[in-house]
C-alpha cells in the first residue's frame, strides 16, 4: 500500500482527538466526538470540515474552453466569471469517471476540484485531451480546502470578517476575501451537506491559522469540527453522489438522475452514448430508500429485493441521524424507482421493508434568516 | 483512560460480566462503547435459548461499523435488555449499568472465574 498523504491540518486533527482513517489516499479524521453530534451541528448550527484532500486543478489558456467542452458534460463556457457549475467527466460510453465542480476564475482561467482518489486520473485525462493553447496545472498539494456548513455558517464568517456582506454572495458563486491571511481566500457559497455554507480555498501553509480562527469565530454558534463520517451521513440524507461509491466507471448521469449537469450543446466525450441511452430508455435510476423498521443499519452492498427477487444493491447506506431511520441509496429499474414503492433491503438474515423516497430524504432546511441589525 | 470497575470480570473481546444470585449479567465495556462511538442498534439473543461459552449471540452497530457480541458465559438466556431496542445509546452513556445487554443462568458458574480480572483487563488495554 502506498504511503498515506496528510493534509496541512493533520496535527490539528490529531490534537483535537480526531480518529484518523485512510480515505482516498489520505489520513483523515472520520470523527472527533461522535458522528451524530457532528451531523446535528451542521443541520442546526455550523460545522467545519477539512476537505484539503480534494484536488485543485487549474485549467487555463486561450483554448481552455475547447478543453472544457471536450471533457465535461456541463457548458462551462456559459459560466460568468465567478460562477460555479457541477459537472461530470465521462468515458466514451457515457459512464461517470468523476464528478466535480468547475469554477470560472477569469475569462481564460478555471479551477476544478476533483475527488481525492480520482485527482491523478482527472489530471492525466485533462492533459491528454488538452489542445494547444490550454494548460492543466495540478496544484492540489499547494492548497487547503475547508468547508464551513450549516445555518450559522454565514454568521461565523461575519464574526471573522464583519466588513464583508456575506448574505449578498449568491449560491454557486465565488469571490476572493481578505480573511487575515497573507493572500486573499477563494470563497464559494457551496457545499456537500444540503445546508447553507461556504467552501474556502487558499495556500496550504496557512490552513492551521484559518482553521483555528473559524473555530473561534463559530464558538458562539456551537461550531464543531466535523469528520468524514458526518460528511457521509449528511450527503446521503440529501441523495448526493459519492465518487467511487455510488458510481465507479459504471453509471451514466441519466442513471444517476443528474442530467441537470449535462448540456447537449457541445461535443463532450460520452455525449453520443448518453443520447443513445436516452433514445433506447429502460435504464435504472438512482433512488433513495427509507427503511420502515429499525432492524439494523443498511450499508453499501446489501441486496435490494422486490417480491423476493433481487433487483439491486445499495451503493450507500447508513442510519440517518435526522430521521433516526436506516436510509440507503441504490439504482432501481423502472417502475420500482417510483416514490412510494415498497422494496426490501436484506440486512443480514432479515428482509427489512423500505420505501422508495424522493430526494432529499430529509426535509429541506428553512431559508437562511436575514441577519438583523447589520447597521 | 476508560473506566474498568474492580468487581467485574472481562473478556478480550471487551465484554464484562458479573455474577449475582446465580445469574450472570453481561454487557460491553466502557472501552468498547468508546471505540464504537454512537451505538445505534443492538441485536440480542432470544430469551430461553441455550448458548455455549464464547458463542456469538448478537451484534452492536454504530453509524460506521458492526461488531459481533460473544457471551462470556454459557447457559440459558433468561433476560435481555429490552430498553436497548428504543434507546441503544444507553450502551454509550451507561455501559456498566442501564446499558447491560443479556442475563445468563450459567451452566457452569466456574466459567466466570476463568475470565480476566480488572487488573488483567486494564493491562490488555495498556492502562
Amino acid at each position: 500500500m502506498a504511503q498515506l498523504l496528510r493534509t496541512p491540518l493533520y496535527d490539528a486533527h490529531v490534537s483535537a482527538g480526531g480518529r484518523m482513517v485512510p480515505f482516498g489516499g489520505y489520513e483523515l479524521p472520520v470523527q472527533y466526538g461522535g458522528i451524530i453530534e457532528e451531523h446535528q451541528a451542521v443541520r442546526t448550527a455550523v460545522g467545519l470540515f477539512d476537505v484539503s484532500h480534494m484536488g485543485q486543478v487549474f485549467l487555463q489558456g486561450r483554448a481552455v474552453e475547447a478543453l472544457l467542452h471536450r471533457c465535461f458534460t456541463n457548458n462551462h463556457a456559459k459560466s460568468k466569471v465567478g460562477e460555479l457549475r457541477y459537472t461530470f467527466l465521462l468515458d466514451e460510453r457515457g459512464r461517470i469517471k468523476d464528478d466535480m465542480i468547475v469554477y470560472r476564475l477569469d475569462a481564460e482561467r478555471f479551477l476544478t476540484i476533483p475527488n481525492a482518489a480520482t485527482t491523478p486520473m482527472v489530471v492525466a485525462w485533462l492533459q491528454e485531451h488538452a489542445p494547444v493553447g490550454a494548460t492543466v496545472l495540478d496544484q492540489s498539494a499547494a492548497h487547503f480546502c475547508l468547508a464551513l456548513q450549516g445555518p450559522a455558517a454565514q454568521r461565523t464568517l461575519a464574526t471573522l470578517a464583519p466588513g464583508t456582506d456575506w448574505g449578498a454572495q449568491e449560491f454557486f458563486t465565488l469571490r476572493y476575501v481578505d480573511l487575515g491571511l497573507t493572500a486573499r481566500v477563494l470563497v464559494s457559497r457551496s457545499g456537500y451537506t444540503g445546508e447553507d455554507g461556504f467552501e474556502l480555498v487558499g495556500p496550504a501553509a496557512e490552513a492551521p491559522l484559518l482553521w483555528q480562527r473559524l473555530l473561534q469565530a463559530g464558538a458562539a454558534f456551537g461550531i464543531k469540527p466535523c469528520g468524514l463520517g458526518a460528511r457521509d451521513t449528511l450527503r446521503m440524507e440529501k441523495g448526493f453522489l459519492l465518487s467511487g461509491q455510488d458510481f465507479h466507471d459504471d453509471r451514466t448521469p441519466l442513471e444517476a438522475n443528474t442530467e441537470f449537469a449535462v448540456r447537449y450543446d457541445h461535443d463532450f466525450i460520452g455525449r453520443a452514448a448518453l443520447e443513445e441511452q436516452k433514445r433506447v430508455g429502460g435504464y435504472a435510476h438512482f433512488c433513495g430508500l427509507v427503511l420502515q423498521e429499525h432492524r439494523g443499519v443498511p450499508r453499501a452492498h446489501f441486496p435490494v429485493l422486490f417480491e423476493g427477487t433481487q433487483v439491486g444493491v445499495l451503493s450507500s447506506g447508513t442510519l440517518s441521524p435526522t430521521l433516526g431511520k436506516g436510509i440507503g441509496l441504490c439504482y432501481l429499474p423502472d417502475p420500482l424507482d417510483r416514490p412510494g414503492t415498497t422494496v426490501h433491503v436484506q440486512v443480514r438474515d432479515r428482509a427489512v421493508p423500505a420505501t422508495v423516497t424522493a430526494f432529499p430524504l430529509v426535509p429541506k432546511p428553512a431559508p437562511p434568516s436575514t441577519p438583523a441589525g447589520t447597521a | 483512560m476508560t473506566n474498568v470497575p474492580e468487581h467485574l470480570r472481562y473478556t478480550k473481546e471487551h465484554e464484562w460480566v458479573v455474577l449475582s444470585g446465580g445469574i450472570a449479567t453481561v454487557g460491553i465495556t466502557d472501552h468498547a462503547q468508546d471505540s464504537l462511538s454512537d451505538v445505534v442498534f443492538v441485536e440480542l439473543p432470544a430469551v430461553g435459548g441455550t448458548v455455549a461459552q464464547f458463542a456469538k449471540v448478537g451484534l452492536v452497530e454504530s453509524v460506521k461499523s458492526v461488531s459481533d457480541l460473544y457471551t462470556p458465559v454459557g447457559g440459558e438466556i433468561v433476560e435481555v435488555n429490552k430498553a436497548l431496542e428504543g434507546a441503544p445509546e444507553l450502551v454509550n452513556s451507561d455501559p456498566y449499568g442501564k446499558g447491560w445487554m443479556w442475563k445468563v443462568r450459567p451452566s457452569d458458574p466456574r466459567q466466570v472465574e476463568q475470565l480476566l480480572g480488572a487488573a488483567a483487563y486494564r493491562a490488555l488495554l495498556g492502562h
